[in-house]
């Protein structure tokens, strides 16, 4: 509840920021989060999370929210299974470190930029079991995330795509220090 | 700033974040420990309207829930077979943690295991306080998971199995519709039993080189659905698939050896059924994960109560002899024809000395005092057998059945009796003799 109030805050703040200069709003609502995790035979697998953002841009700072839903993982049979799906929400912070502008004639100039972004947040899990028809429903405590890493994007008129490696820890993730690729695509106002 | 200066103080900030975050992270999810409460499904143990339901339990002396290993049991996963011992990984476990603390399994993996330390946690500490396993012994017992078993150049699925020579409950993979048989507490209870008379009977047997029963396929591991006549091979990797030796090796019996390893062998499921029956209180526990055994190997109480006689047995051990060059295999399913009418006795025993007086629980308890004492003079009885010397299918009944200075209820010996006669309508063989001074009663041949 905390967390989700924290969000409500920031999104506030950062909407009162679009009413100042010079700032540009990037929308992502397609995206797609891998992250490695540990498997019951002790491998590991890139767990897919489906990805949503939203960034405020100003000058070379950048801030932003995110949500991230794990694909639903289910295991069993029709007698007995466990859904699992994890979900995440990360506060974004990050400062450009680059950034090129393109010029490729009939007008189209494309942005390059690179970002290093340090992200904090929660995720928790809820575990959905079935036992012979009865569904039982249990959500896991909400647990820290910490993070870093650099995100690239490129925008071309509205059009925006960025791809991101972080390295992420959470008590929620196993292991609990662990690389995340993101890639994502979406749309960019400047004001 | 130019850019390497801001690049490195970011990363820096990063790095040292990072490290703070993951040591917390990693400390904080192995010190898991000690009593956890877990939420598993669970029997109600009805034995009217038996079911299945969700419930949180707690699985003690937890050393590292990671591995849902502690003081009870131990989990491996597709292991080998090294030197009589299983060998390869443990299988890792995964939970969510509730606000209450309660810890739930996050894929079917993760719930069997917390299932499978609870129930052996359970049958432990029971079998324990009755006698049929030692105090002192406190070896985890050790549990394959996913083993991938070959028998014929065929990876077996659905079942379980207690391997003698390894002390290891095995489960192959489950890929029918129906409960997970490591969720099965009935099964559990099954295969845990296999391991107790293992450890009282087959092992004595194992130790006496003199015994004639040194030939018979001690180390034989107990399926439901096939007999694995022969033992595990050793295998070096734990992954590798585990194969069936080869049962043509096997020297060949003489009758009266397969009629007493078959006897043995069914006493033994028979047993396992009970003790089955026992810790779920369900007279079909097989319904929920092997449907189409749970008909013919039912514990309720039948219209005809008889058993199989010496001479069925002989029998049908000369036809699997004539007719293969497997006998063992050939009998297997047999075992569970031998096998049922004990459980079905023992489990009416159970119900008549309840309608009597005592708790059922209390009279679980006094029954599985005396099978320990049963299964005790079973194994004197194997290994001092002569040649061709054959162990009667009436010992459990004429145990159970009282003598001159060891009465019981006439109720009790009349049971002992109806089973005991059934096998000729005609002829009344046995019957109950009281004794006076005590006004109890034991049975008696005519």
């Amino acid at each position: 509840m905390k967390l989700k109030l924290t969000f409500i805050i920031l999104f506030f703040f950062l909407g009162s920021l679009v009413q100042a200069k010079s700032y540009e709003l990037q929308l992502y609502p397609f995206g797609l989060l891998s992250r490695y995790q540990d498997t019951v035979d002790q491998q590991r697998n890139f767990m897919q999370y489906a990805h949503y953002a939203v960034q405020l841009v100003y000058e070379d700072w950048v801030t932003g929210l995110e949500y991230n839903k794990s694909m639903p993982s289910k295991t069993g049979n029709a007698s007995l299974n466990v859904d699992t799906t994890q979900q995440e929400f990360n506060l974004i912070a990050g400062y450009r470190v680059y950034s090129y502008q393109m010029n490729l004639g009939f007008n189209i100039k494309p942005d390059f930029n690179l970002n290093a972004i340090g992200l904090l947040g929660g995720a928790n899990t809820t575990v959905e079991t079935t036992l012979l028809g009865q569904r039982d429903k249990e959500v896991s405590k909400t647990n820290f995330i910490i993070g870093a890493g650099l995100q690239t994007s490129l925008r071309v008129s509205y059009f925006i795509c960025a791809l991101e490696g972080r390295l992420v820890s959470s008590r929620e993730y196993s292991p609990s220090l662990t690389f995340v690729g993101l890639s994502k695509l979406g749309v960019a106002f400047s004001f | 700033m130019n850019f390497i200066k801001k690049s490195m103080l970011f990363f820096s900030a990063s790095v040292a974040l990072l490290n703070l975050a993951s040591c917390s992270a990693i400390f904080e999810s192995e010190a898991v420990s000690g009593d956890i409460q877990v939420k598993i499904p669970v029997s109600n143990k009805s034995s009217d309207n038996s079911t299945y339901n969700e419930e949180v339990v707690t699985l003690k002396n937890i050393e590292s829930l990671k591995e849902v290993r502690g003081s009870y049991a131990q989990f491996y996963y597709s292991p080998g077979l090294n030197e009589n011992r299983l060998s390869g990984i443990s299988p890792l476990a995964f939970f969510i943690q509730t606000a209450k603390n309660i810890f739930v399994p996050k894929d079917m993996t993760s719930l069997q295991m917390s299932a499978l330390y609870y129930h052996i946690q359970n049958l432990t500490d029971f079998s324990r306080s009755v006698g049929l396993l030692d105090q002192k012994q406190t070896k985890p017992f050790e549990i394959a998971l996913n083993t991938k078993v070959k028998n014929k150049d065929v990876v077996q699925a659905n079942n379980a199995f207690y391997d003698g020579r390894s002390d290891a409950m095995i489960f192959v993979p489950y890929t029918t519709e129906e409960l997970p048989i490591a969720v099965n507490e009935g099964i559990v209870a099954h295969e845990f039993f296999h391991s107790i008379f293992y450890k009282i009977v087959f092992s004595d047997l194992k130790k006496n080189p003199q015994s004639l029963t040194q030939r018979w396929s001690l180390d034989t591991v107990h399926g439901y659905e096939k007999l694995w006549k022969s033992q595990l091979e050793e295998t070096v990797s734990g992954t590798e698939v585990v194969p069936i030796s080869d049962i043509a090796k096997t020297p060949k019996k003489t009758t009266v050896e397969l009629y007493n390893e078959t006897l043995l062998r069914g006493i033994n499921e028979g047993l396992a059924d009970f003790w089955g029956w026992i810790y779920t209180n369900d007279s079909d526990f097989l319904k929920w994960s092997l449907s189409e055994h749970s008909l013919t190997r039912t514990l309720k109480k039948q219209t005809i109560q008889t058993y199989v006689s010496v001479k069925s047995i002989l029998n049908v051990v000369t036809e699997a002899q004539q007719l293969s060059s497997q006998p063992e295999e050939y009998l297997s399913d047999f075992i569970y024809r031998v096998g049922t009418p004990y459980a079905r006795f023992l489990k009416e025993l159970v119900e008549i000395k309840t309608k009597n007086n005592s708790s059922a629980s209390e009279n679980k308890i006094q029954i599985s005092e005396k099978l320990k004492e049963y299964l005790v003079n079973l194994s004197q009885l194997s290994k001092s057998l002569e040649k061709n010397e054959i162990i009667s299918a009436e010992s459990l009944f004429l145990f159970f059945g009282g003598s001159e200075d060891r009465g019981v209820p006439l109720d009790e010996c009349e049971l002992v009796s109806k089973y005991l006669n059934s096998q000729d309508s005609a002829q009344k063989i046995y019957e109950c003799h009281k004794d006076e001074a005590t006004s109890s009663y034991w049975i008696q041949k005519i």
